[in-house]
């Protein structure tokens, strides 16, 4: 490749970078003043939440910063040379020849509509250029290289037809096709299920085994702490803490750190807050073990799949929620347990089972005779701006639940303003439409809509998988002072083990449509009888100081 | 993203480019242009096809059927904004009065077309599937017509004439509308707060009227003024080939047909109508455009 | 929304995402729409516990049948519909027919046979099928020939002229697109106005305007005719300059829309030029929506023809269209009526066949749980 002159210099060395995005009205300044040094075989990681300059840190690494934008830098030395204002030529040769790239989610990071052979070709026609017979010679040996069960097959396959893992492998393997010696890979795991993020996380650690060095961007410390030696924790655009990962996340030496670390739920975090600096104790609930408000009886349901295929979303789950308490409900994508949410919530109707509000029939029933009580089980989504109609401001969708009671219009206001105290949003926005909102205010809305309607049970699906972690940590914190106040039930519906160890009572894992493990949440999540829940349990990365002081060995 | 006005004292001491100055002082110029001029020129040329719909006399004092034949195919001038065709009658003028017959075709044929596009749309998409299939396929079967073969059918049996085209029109605009519609209310009655309303209790019949009408039915307006350009240059194209208003009618596109034969001689009477004509079918278009992408704005 | 030979301004409900496809130009019968109320789940629940029964190529040769089974009922409808249209016309069914040889006693008679008048309306129905299904497209009882033999006198030429026209429209399309998404701000503006302009123009004016300046000003063209690639350049060009904005508007929507794409990133991040990368991967991503257009760029397409062949003096389908009119002959109109439908659901079906060949993802076939199995 090019010459080696320098090869001693650092591979990413650059002093006080700034972007800046032009936009209609106003400049947005997306990276303030960041020095970032990636040496030779290196790992580095950058966390931060959204909004906070990451990804537009790392796409500047290659050019790419987007459309209008103004990179400007004391440094900006790639290999040792300076690469700002250097010609479009030159950035082509670094891209992928150089610096291999690996975005979230291959299912749209590698063409969908070319096979993984067309896509890693790509890559070798430009930076490794040999006949047609050595580069295909070559795709196969990188696919073997990332761990592709068959080769062949795979690489005449298309994205779409792989599963998440093998797909990230493809995204990976033309990513490391040109043989770069550095890797930027920004969220590569986020969106997979843990296992899968686990076998990723490994395959990304081996590469840098093999002296490539790494740049691993997320939001999630405990990915990075799991493959990086030194993290640089990023906020608005600039660097607010930096050091090696142990210390870092052992003895965090900036505040903002410390809270980041302190929101991430888990077994440790139970029955504490999570938004606040210094942790209180969560409000006491009432729990009524010995009154069960839902009970669902060896639920299924089958949907069709499109080509006449017929597939077994959910089959055979029972469960029961007591008054005031928490059931979690975990399990991967796919697992049926956004079906099981539906079922409860009268939303869909069972193949077979029974559902009981209160100790009535909920499911079978005709809608019918399901609307009178339609309120009593109300429902939180995962993105909340799409369960709000697009016509209407805060107040007219807080008042949508009291329609039928024929309220005043001073007890529907009293009302309104009863809810909002609950979630904590001011009245200030009741005239605006929920699209102004921020994420957290969106779902603290669709809190108080579901607390206006009184119910006896809420069922919560994946409610924070779309928000930050500190704003993650608030609304948790919400549910469970909401159900301290309110004595209402909660199926909480997740991916993510720690949410749920942190706020469940008892759990269900689920797999397939079926429920493999059930019971107290510590119960479960500290000495797993199933298989599925070991794997689950052990794929989850884990936070070195929390890892140490309360988790258990498996 | 931190959206930030950038504050003097972040600016870099060393903005080599300029960029940053150039961009800011770009950003500021366009805050000032909120409306853009293409709209404003869009509503300017409606305002003024209306005016002529509705009161050509105080656009033109000319008669738009009298014969001149000793003025017959002068240039433009200042007696002739845009001269004379071969009967010498002043083409100005009879673009002017052809405005009425161009728009109250246009617009009763669209209203036609949105209606019972509206009507089958929504029947489609609130319907069980098996009335959804059957609607969806007779939309289909009438959609395999091409528009203009479907009017000359329509008026070849039924005659030529004013009402007639209109129908013919009017029937080839439905499945645009009704397919539009359909999808529309597909896309609500699945969406997340639809859901959730029935979560709330709210009994099928007020679902679909307080949710899915209103959402769905926001941008038919929107795409019948956009539409509503097409009709008006459907309707000149079959009075072009003779199956509208006949002459001496000043319809737009029987003007131009009339000075098909003129071409080599008198060019103005072909330009200056098509000109008119295509100044009001982008100008629909145009604020048609503008009104959908402000409604889009409004959607999450 | 589509009115006669007019374009309807780039929407973006008819642009919408290019898996919709198959049901935008005409839906597959089998319906790809679940039932409202269990909307998203199924698609999400698909990807973990189905165990489908099927592989790939026999699901996607089940759709590719159950497309041409739906273009079959669509031509038994259209011609149901025009045979439809005869009997509900005001008047006397055979007066309809012959047209101005209404008081013509034999040509009555000859009529009342070739139709069965005198039988129920039922058996005149299954006459006009069987006599279909032979090519018999009737007689003209003004030009006293087979519609038949009408009809392929005048096809070549429209042919000749809708297939310039559309290749005109495809490269042009291709080019503007290209040339100007992601790029250069002013360019594209530019580029945008002028196709907004043309889009809006009526194809007959911009023929006109053709012929003023081409033909008689600068003498370049033939004024009239039909023969050699002169006669048929300039209405080619009328027709095919307006689609071919239109297509560029969708094309660039699609393009743009691709380019934001992760997978877009990545492309560049292997060191393609920006180039490089719309043509080998924005392009295709980009077609998808505009071959739904395919139905609109048919109807277009004819409806051009038959105008402008008006305008250039050429013989073809429109022109024998009109005269019919003119002189009553309805055999003759609903036979191009129907041959144009014909044409319109032959392309369209061929369109949709072609797309779920392109596009993998639509055989909804070997899924990775099928690779696994």
């Amino acid at each position: 490749m090019t010459a080696t002159v320098v090869d001693a210099a650092p591979i990413v060395d650059i002093v006080n970078l700034q972007v800046v995005f032009p936009r209609s009205d106003r400049l947005i300044q997306a990276v303030r003043g960041l020095d970032l040094r990636i040496g030779r075989g290196e790992a580095v990681g950058i966390v931060g939440e959204s909004g906070s300059g990451k990804s537009v840190t790392v796409r500047s690494l290659l050019g790419l910063a987007g459309t209008g934008a103004i990179v400007e830098a004391d440094r900006f030395d790639l290999f040792g040379r300076p690469a700002l204002g250097q010609s479009e030529r030159a950035w082509r040769r670094l891209r992928g020849g150089r610096i291999g790239l690996v975005l979230q989610d291959a299912l749209v990071s590698l063409d969908p509509l070319r096979t993984v052979r067309a896509e890693i070709d790509e890559v070798l026609r430009r930076h490794r250029p040999g006949s047609a017979a050595q580069r295909a010679a070559r795709v196969k040996q990188l696919l073997d290289d990332v761990g592709m069960d068959e080769p062949a097959l795979r690489s005449r396959q298309r994205p779409h037809q792989l599963s998440g893992g093998l797909r990230q492998r493809a995204l990976i393997a033309s990513a490391v096709a040109g043989d770069p010696d550095l890797i930027v890979a920004d969220e590569p795991t986020t969106a997979l299920d843990v296992t899968v993020q686990a076998q990723v996380l490994a395959l990304l650690a081996a590469r840098r085994a093999a002296d490539t060095a790494l740049l691993l961007v997320s939001h999630d410390l405990a990915v990075v702490a799991k493959v990086c030696d030194r993290v640089i924790v990023m906020k608005d655009g600039v660097a607010v803490e930096e050091g090696p990962t142990d210390q870092v996340l052992a003895a965090p030496a900036v505040a903002y750190t410390r809270q980041l670390l302190a929101s991430v739920p888990s077994a440790a975090s139970r029955g504490r807050t999570l938004s606040l600096t210094q942790p209180q104790p969560l409000p006491a609930r009432r729990r009524q073990a010995d009154r069960t408000v839902l009970r669902a009886e060896r639920l299924s349901r089958d949907f069709n799949a499109p080509g006449g295929a017929v597939c077994h979303a959910v089959r055979s789950v029972s469960l029961t929620v007591a008054a005031g308490e928490t059931l979690g409900l975990v399990g991967e994508s796919g697992s049926g347990k956004s079906t099981v949410a539906k079922l409860l919530a009268g939303l869909l109707e069972p193949g077979q089972g029974q559902v009981w509000l209160d100790g009535q029939l909920w499911a079978p029933l005709s809608d019918r005779g399901r609307l009178a009580r339609r309120r009593q089980i109300q429902l939180i989504a995962q993105d909340p701006l799409s369960s709000f109609d697009p016509r209407y401001s805060a107040e007219q969708i807080l008042a949508e639940p009291l329609r039928r009671d024929r309220l005043g219009r001073s007890e529907i206001a009293r009302q309104i303003n009863r809810v909002l105290d609950l979630v904590h949003l001011s009245q200030a926005l009741l005239n605006s439409s929920p699209r102004t909102f921020s994420g957290g205010e969106r779902q603290r809305l669709a809190i108080a809509r579901a607390l206006i309607a009184q119910p006896a049970v809420l069922i919560a699906d994946e409610p924070v998988s779309a928000l930050d972690v500190s704003v993650q940590a608030q609304i948790l914190d919400l549910l469970a002072q909401v159900q301290a106040e309110t004595a209402a039930s909660l199926v909480f519906i997740s991916h993510d083990l720690g949410v749920v160890h942190h706020l469940a009572d008892r759990v269900l894992v689920m797999k397939d449509g079926l429920v493999v493990e059930s019971g107290p949440a510590d119960d479960v999540f500290r000495c797993p009888s199933h298989p599925y829940t070991q794997e689950l349990l052990a794929a989850l990365p884990q936070l070195p100081a929390s890892a140490a002081a309360c988790q258990p060995a498996l | 993203m931190s959206a930030l006005a950038l504050p003097v004292s972040l600016r870099p001491q060393a903005s080599a480019s300029g960029a940053r100055e150039r961009a800011l002082a770009r950003a500021t110029a366009a805050q000032h242009r909120r409306r853009p001029a293409g709209v404003i020129l869009a509503a300017a040329i409606m305002g003024l096809v209306l005016l002529a719909a509705f009161a050509p006399q105080l656009l033109t004092a000319a008669d738009p059927i009298a014969a001149d034949l000793l003025a017959a195919n002068q240039p433009p001038s200042a007696a002739h904004l845009a001269g004379t065709d071969y009967l010498g009658r002043d083409v100005f003028c009879r673009i002017v009065y052809g405005a009425r017959y161009s728009l109250v075709i246009g617009l009763t044929a669209t209203a036609i077309s949105v209606l019972a596009g509206l009507l089958l749309g929504l029947a489609a998409g609130i319907s069980p599937r098996w009335a959804d299939s059957l609607i969806s396929r007779a939309v289909d079967v009438l959609a395999s017509f091409p528009s203009i073969l479907l009017a000359l059918v329509v008026i070849a049996v039924a005659g030529p004439g004013l009402v007639n085209l209109i129908a013919a029109l009017g029937l080839s605009g439905i499945p645009g509308y009704a397919r539009v519609v359909r999808a529309q209310t597909l896309q609500v009655v699945r969406s997340g707060y639809v859901e959730q309303a029935r979560a709330l209790g709210l009994s099928r019949p007020r679902l679909i009227a307080a949710h899915v009408l209103p959402n769905a039915l926001g941008v038919v307006p929107v795409l019948a003024t956009i539409g509503l350009g097409g009709a008006i240059s459907g309707a000149a194209a079959l009075s072009f080939i003779g199956l509208g208003p006949q002459p001496p009618t000043p319809e737009w596109g029987a003007i131009l047909a009339e000075s098909r034969n003129y071409l080599r001689v008198a060019w103005w009477t072909g330009i200056l109508p098509g000109a008119a004509l295509t100044a009001t079918v982008i100008a629909s278009t145009v604020l048609g455009r503008a009104w959908q992408a402000r409604y889009e704005r409004r959607q999450p | 929304m589509t009115a006669v030979i007019s374009y309807p301004a780039l929407s973006s409900e008819e642009v919408v995402a290019p898996l919709a496809g198959l049901s935008q130009s005409a839906p597959s019968p089998a319906g790809d729409d679940p039932a409202p109320s269990e909307s998203n789940q199924p698609a999400k629940a698909a990807s973990a516990a189905s165990r489908p029964s099927t592989r790939g190529w026999p699901r996607l040769l089940r759709r590719g049948f159950a497309r041409l089974a739906q273009a079959a009922f669509m031509i038994w409808a259209a011609a149901s519909l025009t045979f439809a249209a005869v009997q509900l016309a005001p008047g006397e069914t055979i007066d309809t027919l012959l047209g101005v040889n209404a008081n013509d006693p034999v040509m009555r008679a000859q009529v009342i046979q070739d139709w069965g008048l005198d039988h129920p309306v039922a058996v005149q129905y299954l006459l006009y099928f069987w006599r279909l299904a032979h090519g018999d497209l009737g007689v003209s009882y003004v030009e006293h020939r087979p519609v038949a033999a009408l009809l392929a006198d005048v096809f070549p030429a429209t042919a000749e002229l809708t297939l310039w026209a559309f290749a005109i429209a495809v490269v042009l399309a291709v080019v503007l697109a290209v040339a100007t998404s992601g790029g250069s701000r002013l360019g594209r503006a530019l580029s945008q106005a002028v196709e907004l302009a043309v889009v809006s123009a009526p194809p007959f004016w911009i023929g006109m305007l053709l012929l003023a300046v081409f033909s008689f000003r600068l003498g370049w063209f033939p004024v009239a005719g039909t023969s050699g690639w002169r006669a048929v350049a300039l209405p080619a060009l009328a027709i095919g300059w307006p689609i071919g904005c239109y297509l560029a508007q969708v094309l660039r929507e699609g393009l743009d829309r691709a380019l934001e794409q992760p997978f877009a990133l990545t492309a560049r991040a292997r060191g393609l030029r920006l180039r490089d990368v719309k043509l080998r991967h924005g392009l295709r991503h980009a077609a998808l929506p505009a071959l739904t257009m395919s139905g609109l760029t048919v109807g277009n397409l004819l409806g051009g023809a038959v105008i402008c062949e008006t305008v250039f003096g050429r013989a073809g389908l429109g022109q024998l269209a009109l005269h019919a009119i003119n002189a009553k002959d309805i055999p003759v109109i609903l036979a191009a009526g129907l041959l144009s439908a014909a044409v319109f659901v032959a392309v369209t079906t061929a369109v949709d066949l072609a797309y779920l060949a392109v596009d993998p993802r639509l055989r909804g076939a070997g899924t990775w749980q099928e690779a696994k199995a």
